[in-house]
């Protein structure tokens, strides 16, 4: 009777102990997503996407990132083209961020880039992190 | 003798509650995937995809879908491209969806789109969706 209590305290032990220190690897219970794109036309149905989840997730949503990268990164230095995008940002939960690379590849400064715009080292690096980070990612 | 059966109890009570086997026992689910593609030649080799991952996974093979969106949405409608595709489809079980955000952006006309293909509202989003269901993704 002695061993069995000290086999089921050894058990609890181990329920309390172990299975939290496994659980770290998911520190967030909020839902998160990441969309990889590289064209600035697809932010459109994107934040579509980000607005709908935002409401179908309620108080379990989380972030959505789009993160932009390729030779269209030229056009975040167009103010024109980049109202509308700016706008659907700010109405839906969608964060931006554009790939450093590209925009070192197609000789643009980041100075001239909208605020609003995270810049990541590496757009591929960046999503597979998210994806190492819990979040449910769409490459485009 | 007494102290080998009790340690060998033990031993298999943390085996019962170690994530290891919690993740064997998730392999015995159902087999969700998606895939995102923009182009009607993929299909090729998606449906080879499913017909390996049918085989692979035997009864625990559960739904394939496949979401065409993008600007060469269009071709869904040309017959000639989609036939040897719709049979195959058909056969394997897969779901071919269109995304009616492309349809409507490239003002494709929804009637001309083949009844075996579904379509909803949104491709980027329905695929986030599946994922949060637990099925395994892929963007093309």
């Amino acid at each position: 009777m002695k061993n069995l209590m000290i086999i089921l305290g050894a058990m609890l032990f181990y329920g309390l102990a172990v299975v939290p220190v496994n659980g770290q690897s998911t520190p967030s219970t909020k839902i998160n997503y990441a969309v990889l794109t590289n064209k600035v036309a697809q932010f459109q149905p994107i934040s579509l996407a980000s607005k709908s989840l935002a409401q179908e997730d309620g108080d379990n949503f989380g972030q959505f990132k789009v993160v932009l990268y390729g030779p269209e990164v030229v056009q975040l230095t167009d103010y024109q083209r980049m109202k509308p995008v700016l706008k659907m940002a700010r109405s839906s939960s969608m964060k931006l961020a554009v790939c450093a690379m590209a925009l070192k590849k197609m000789k643009v400064d980041p100075a001239d880039i909208p605020p609003e715009f995270e810049v990541v080292d590496n757009a591929f690096l960046h999503a597979l992190e998210l994806q190492k980070a819990g979040f449910f990612i769409l490459s485009l | 003798m007494k102290i080998m059966f009790q340690i060998s109890l033990f031993w298999l009570a943390v085996a019962m509650v170690h994530p290891i086997v919690a993740q064997t026992n998730s392999q015995n689910e159902p087999q969700n995937y998606v895939v995102l593609t923009k182009k009607v030649e993929q299909l090729t080799p998606i449906l080879l995809s499913a017909e390996a991952l049918k085989k692979e996974d035997g009864a625990h093979f559960g739904a394939f879908k496949v979401i065409i969106c993008g600007k060469n949405i269009g071709d869904v409608t040309d017959l000639s491209k989609m036939e040897p595709h719709l049979e195959k489809a058909s056969k394997l079980g897969v779901e071919l969806i269109a995304c009616g955000f492309s349809l409507k952006k490239f003002k494709v006309d929804a009637d001309k789109v083949p009844e075996e293909l579904s379509t909803v509202d949104n491709g980027i989003l329905y695929n986030l969706q599946m994922q949060k269901m637990g099925y395994k993704s892929l963007g093309l």
